[in-house]
């Protein structure tokens, strides 16, 4: 019970247009001095008679400013521009390295009481000070607690600590960034019309019966300093762009569909005319979606997967199950109730996971590829470590290494720089087909298991993971797009059968599957992946979804005297 | 934390009222002119009910209630800006009626068996507007509300009409009531009102000597500033718009005792804009004046519970009455066959001692020049806000009204409110105590003395303020009520000075604590906040005289201990 973490706006670092200088000695960032000089003041003197001093102290502060515009039908719903500062991360250790108040159990976070002192939104050094010393008190008290009472524990074990489960803690270096955003001004009224505008194209379509035009943009720093001689400060922007449109025919039932993207700056978005394409599309899209048949099937057998898919399949996989590319931070009780715990990942190094051609590396540094913006780029990861630039997570289909922060609960673990998550993720494939050979594949396949037609899936599951996809005849190879269809039961041995893989790479910015509940990397996660993987067996279902059927009493005011 | 805070729980709907208190008046109305948002509003109920009136069973009534809010919001703590936010939103709340004013979709539900979940109502859901006056949105989603409130209007009027009636004496669901046309002029820019940059300063400078004190652990100045457009159209023909600004500064400090309890003082402080609050001189010095205060109930010593005479003062006596007895006034009540129903059969029967009366009256904007946060024009239903003397001369004359009708009161007298979403029922306004037979203070403090003898209590309780309370009127649990004092002093019969104590609730139940109401002074004074009830969060004041009780009831207050830090607060070298 020694930290404090916010949970939420943890965002991965966008370096992008940021001017680094890494530079020596006292800082005169007001928020970077009144955190060194808390901890300073803290490491040299914060201790309770008869418990042991802390040995390691790490704040973070997250301080941004979110613009949020929401439009629909050509008005303004919302305009807002809010200032956040909020400290990510309070940690207080006692005892050393090896052996701490986070060795033998597993939960670390330390309740904030009631008389919590919030940061100043102002470089207001006493204020800053003041909220870190609050935070820093109650954290110690209960680590030195737990601290003496892990002693008492141990003692009583009559084990020497390496012989049962713990936790220790990697050492880190000391290292200074101190980077600024390069000048930016938001222009937002700019902004307004142009969301005015592009929202104002739903009016021609008075059967979409929902719709809004949303975009936030975030612009921010985030700190880090601790006791080891870590001194950050890194900016960030991140940009979302979403319009979505929503449906519903005379049956009752529902259709949606959405434009989004993520950048880093709002000028980088596509210009308002692409938007508009883009809307107009999805618009045309929308409206003919209820007319598609429905997937009505439970499909066993290979699938190719098309655009954008392949990295959420990727994402899927790698993330969301209990087979995942994370190291394990949880450890077994020593007494009292146990359970099954999760699969051991740490137990895997070595071992074919996946097919032989694929190979997968963590680049967190990267920030672009092929001319797209890697919006989860980072440097420095939440507990002050520095990745190296590639990370080879999956060589050859073996797993070589996993995603790990500080916490050290395994012989093969290290602490690699990852606590925020991965950032960018490279997958390539030794297989390189045109898409055409991966049809002739897809269909060879499908006739060989006796299937009467095979899928390919090329657009992103949406809400609730449910999409459209397209049944390929086994006979002459034409295409049917069907609705409803979930894809499911995605787990490590998806990928260990692969067929065949796209010869040209595409970067995709994704929403990520949470990282095992820790939120950390805010939801997001760069992807460079094969444009096209063929993978030999997926299963694929069809989705009931709930059928609203209402009267209209009254008609449309939009269609009225149309 | 929140200050002036009167709470009604109700366990069958979950209901929680809170009274926080805050100062607002309303701007004078002017001439009906055009409003772009009005047209717009009128133009789409009016197709509305044009083309319902095609259908086999249509509404019978269609109102849209919009609030048009501007909001900002800063904090501060120990002299640093913690919370800075504004916001501008629009909120529609839609009400269809199906039936007619004697039965319709909002008859009470007496047997929840005889319905199954897809009849029940959903409530009225609020949904956000757009900010332009740009008919083609506003009008599609007022449309959508429409189209989704009658819906659920005509299903659960179906089921009602199909289950069975148990009432012996059919009272009407709606009053019908005269319609009323009022448009204020616009509102000022909210910029006019609220310079954010002049105030984070001026919330710094107040929270700031708290952080000289090291016992003080928890310092915050806090201002809201709101400025609001209110419109009620209805298909019977109300066309009312409605401004209301309010500005409410509150200071909050806390202190931990000797023994590690945790101590809190409130101050607040009400007008209609920023720049009718009280100067920074004469904050500051209340400011310092909690200090003292603060600093004297670290050693105070904690109460232990008692029940013997008391004196309340002015401010505690306002919240008293809002609790016992003005929660149990609210008409609608009287048809719930849940609630307890505590005056339900007692009209024209003497409730309070005779010499005290009992008003609601919303038409009151100021008192003493202070300007009262329970003044109103039109209530939310657009009845126009009437005096209403509940109690006179100690005897039950009425109830507070809504447009639900209950037995032998048929109509409004212009008490429906609700906080935007919510459906408006009957709630308190200006609640003001009138007392025909004054005792002053210093007779009072002799009355309680000597019934402190007679009943063999060393001390009697004088509690000079308090911070809010809530109470029950629900038949599943007790119909109590808890005050909670900030200031409460041991009064002595052997004439020790006064003794401040900490750690004390005022608790009991309601016609004990009316039958032991002995005295009251002339010296009224104003408690201003907010009520939370079912219909959401509404402005009140009460003023009342200082009064002796016979008899009250006191338990310990909850205590919150936090271990004192290690190291010094880091402060300015």
């Amino acid at each position: 019970m020694n930290r404090y973490f916010c949970h939420t706006l943890l965002l991965l670092l966008f370096l992008v247009n940021a001017i680094p200088s890494f530079a020596q000695g006292q800082t005169d960032d007001v928020i970077l001095k009144a955190m060194q000089d808390e901890l300073n003041r803290n490491m040299a003197d914060l201790k309770l008679p008869n418990y042991d001093k802390p040995f390691f102290i790490m704040y973070g502060i997250q301080d941004q400013k979110d613009y949020t515009i929401t439009a629909t039908l050509g008005s303004l719903v919302r305009s807002t521009e809010k200032s956040f500062r909020f400290k990510t991360n309070t940690r207080v250790l006692v005892g050393d390295y090896s052996f701490n108040d986070e060795s033998l159990e597993d939960n670390l976070t330390s309740a904030p009481t009631a008389l919590e002192i919030a940061l100043p939104l102002d470089d207001d050094y006493i204020g800053i000070r003041r909220s870190l010393w609050s935070s820093t008190d109650k954290v110690y008290r209960d680590a030195a607690r737990h601290f003496q009472r892990h002693q008492q524990t141990l003692k009583e074990t009559g084990k020497a600590l390496a012989d049962i489960p713990h936790r220790s803690f990697a050492k880190g270096s000391p290292i200074k960034v101190v980077s600024a955003h390069s000048p930016y001004s938001f222009d937002k009224s700019k902004w307004e019309q142009q969301l005015k505008k592009l929202s104002s194209l739903f009016l021609h379509h008075p059967s979409i019966q929902n719709s809004t035009v949303i975009m936030q943009f975030t612009e921010g720093y985030k700190y880090l300093v601790n006791s080891e001689g870590v001194v950050a400060k890194i900016p960030f922007r991140k940009t979302s762009f979403m319009s979505v449109g929503q449906l519903k025919n005379a049956e009752g039932e529902f259709a949606w569909d959405q434009v989004s993207h993520q950048t880093f700056l709002p000028d980088e978005l596509p210009s308002e005319d692409q938007l508009k394409k883009e809307i107009e599309d999805m618009i045309v899209a929308l409206e003919k979606q209820l007319s598609i048949p429905k997937f009505e099937d439970e499909y066993n057998g290979p699938v190719l997967l098309v655009g954008p898919v392949v990295a959420d399949v990727f994402s899927s996989v790698l993330f969301s199950g209990p087979e995942n590319i994370l190291a394990s931070n949880t450890i077994p009780r020593l007494t009292g109730f146990q359970y099954q715990a999760e699969p051991l990942m740490d137990t895997k190094i070595g071992k074919s996971v996946f097919h032989e051609s694929l190979t997968i590396k963590a680049k967190p540094k990267l920030k672009s590829y092929n001319g797209t913006v890697l919006a989860s780029t980072f440097e420095i990861d939440d507990e002050g470590i520095v990745p190296k630039d590639e990370l080879t997570i999956v060589e050859k289909g073996v797993l070589k290494n996993l995603l790990n922060d500080r916490t050290i609960t395994h012989p093969t673990q290290s602490a690699n720089g990852f606590s925020g998550g991965p950032g960018v993720l490279e997958v390539t494939s030794t297989q390189k087909n045109s898409e055409k050979e991966l049809k002739e594949k897809l269909i060879t396949k499908a006739k060989s298991e006796g299937l009467d037609y095979a899928l390919i899936i090329r657009n992103s599951p949406a809400l609730m993971g449910i999409m459209n996809v397209y049944k390929v005849s086994i006979n002459d190879g034409s295409e049917e797009l069907v609705r409803n269809a979930v894809y499911d039961g995605m787990n490590f041995k998806t990928l260990k059968r692969i067929l065949g893989a796209s010869e040209t790479y595409i970067a995709h910015n994704l929403n990520v599957a949470d990282l095992q509940g820790t939120g950390q990397n805010g939801g997001m996660g760069s992807y460079i992946v094969p444009n096209a993987l063929l993978i030999e067996d997926m299963q694929v279902n069809q989705v009931q979804l709930p059928i609203l059927k209402e009267e209209e009493y009254v008609a449309n005011p939009l269609l009225q005297g149309k | 934390m929140i200050h002036g805070n009167f709470r009604r729980l109700s366990l069958s709907k979950n209901i929680i009222l809170s009274l926080i208190f805050t100062f607002f008046a309303t701007k004078s109305f002017g001439q009906a002119q055009q409003d772009d948002l009005l047209v717009i509003v009128e133009s789409e109920l009016n197709r509305e009910m044009t083309e319902f009136k095609k259908l086999s069973q249509p509404p019978y009534f269609l109102a849209y209630r919009i609030y048009d809010s501007h909001s900002g919001y800063l904090s501060s703590s120990f002299g640093s800006l913690v919370g800075s936010d504004t916001d501008h939103s629009r909120i529609l709340v839609t009400d269809v009626k199906v039936g007619d004013y004697s039965f319709d979709s909002s008859h009470p539900i007496t047997n929840y068996e005889d319905f199954d979940g897809y009849d029940m109502p959903g409530g009225r859901a609020a949904v956000e507007l757009p900010l332009d006056n740009k008919p083609e949105a506003i009008k599609l989603i007022l449309w959508q509300q429409t189209q989704n409130s009658y819906r659920q209007s005509l299903n659960f009027f179906k089921a009602l009409k199909n289950a069975p009636q148990t009432e012996e004496k059919p009272i009407a669901d709606f009053s019908k009531e005269k319609s009323q046309v009022f448009i204020a002029p616009p509102l000022r820019d909210f910029s006019e009102i609220f310079d954010a940059a002049i105030w984070s300063e001026k919330v710094k400078k107040y929270s700031a000597p708290f952080s000289k004190h090291s016992d003080i652990i928890d310092a915050e100045a806090a201002l809201e500033v709101s400025t609001e457009r209110k419109y009620l159209i209805t298909s019977e023909g109300a066309r009312i718009v409605q401004n209301r600004t309010f500005a409410y500064l509150t200071i909050r400090g806390s202190i931990r005792a000797v023994d590690g309890d945790i101590i809190p003082l409130h101050q607040s402080y009400f007008a209609l804009e920023p720049s009718q609050l009280p100067t920074d001189e004469t904050v500051l010095l209340d400011v310092e004046k909690m200090i003292v205060k603060l600093n004297l109930l670290r050693t105070a010593p904690v109460a232990e519970p008692y029940t013997g005479p008391a004196i309340l003062y002015s401010r505690a006596a306002g919240v008293f009455f809002h609790e016992i007895f003005g929660h149990r006034v609210e008409g609608h009540r009287l048809k719930d066959k849940n609630d307890g129903q505590t005056f339900k059969g007692k009209l024209q029967e003497q409730v309070l001692p005779k010499s005290l009366s009992v008003t609601f009256d919303p038409t009151l904007s100021t008192f003493n020049g202070q300007p009262l946060n329970g003044h109103y024009q039109f209530d939310d239903e657009g009845i126009v806000g009437q005096k209403v003397k509940v109690v006179e001369n100690g005897i039950l004359k009425t109830f507070l009204m809504s447009r639900t009708p209950i037995e032998s009161f048929s109509n409004s007298n212009g008490h429906g409110r609700a906080q935007a979403g919510a459906e408006a029922v009957s709630r308190q306004s200006n609640l003001l105590i009138e007392n025909t037979k004054s005792v002053p203070m210093s007779q009072m403090r002799k009355m309680l003395v000597n019934e402190c003898k007679k009943q063999r209590k060393p001390y009697g309780y004088l509690f000079m303020d308090v911070v809010g309370g809530f109470t029950t009127t629900n038949r599943y649990m007790p119909n109590a009520f808890n005050i909670f004092p900030t200031e409460v002093y041991r009064v002595y019969t052997d004439g020790r000075p006064d003794e401040l104590v900490r750690g004390v609730d005022l608790i009991g139940t309601p016609l004990a604590m009316f039958a032991a109401i002995q005295a009251a002074d002339d010296k009224n004074e104003v408690f201003t906040g907010f009520c939370g009830a079912e219909s959401g969060s509404v402005p009140v004041t009460a003023i009342s005289p200082s009064l002796f009780v016979q008899r009250i009831e006191t338990q310990k207050k909850p205590m919150t201990q936090i271990e004192k830090n290690i190291l010094e607060r880091p402060v300015i070298k």
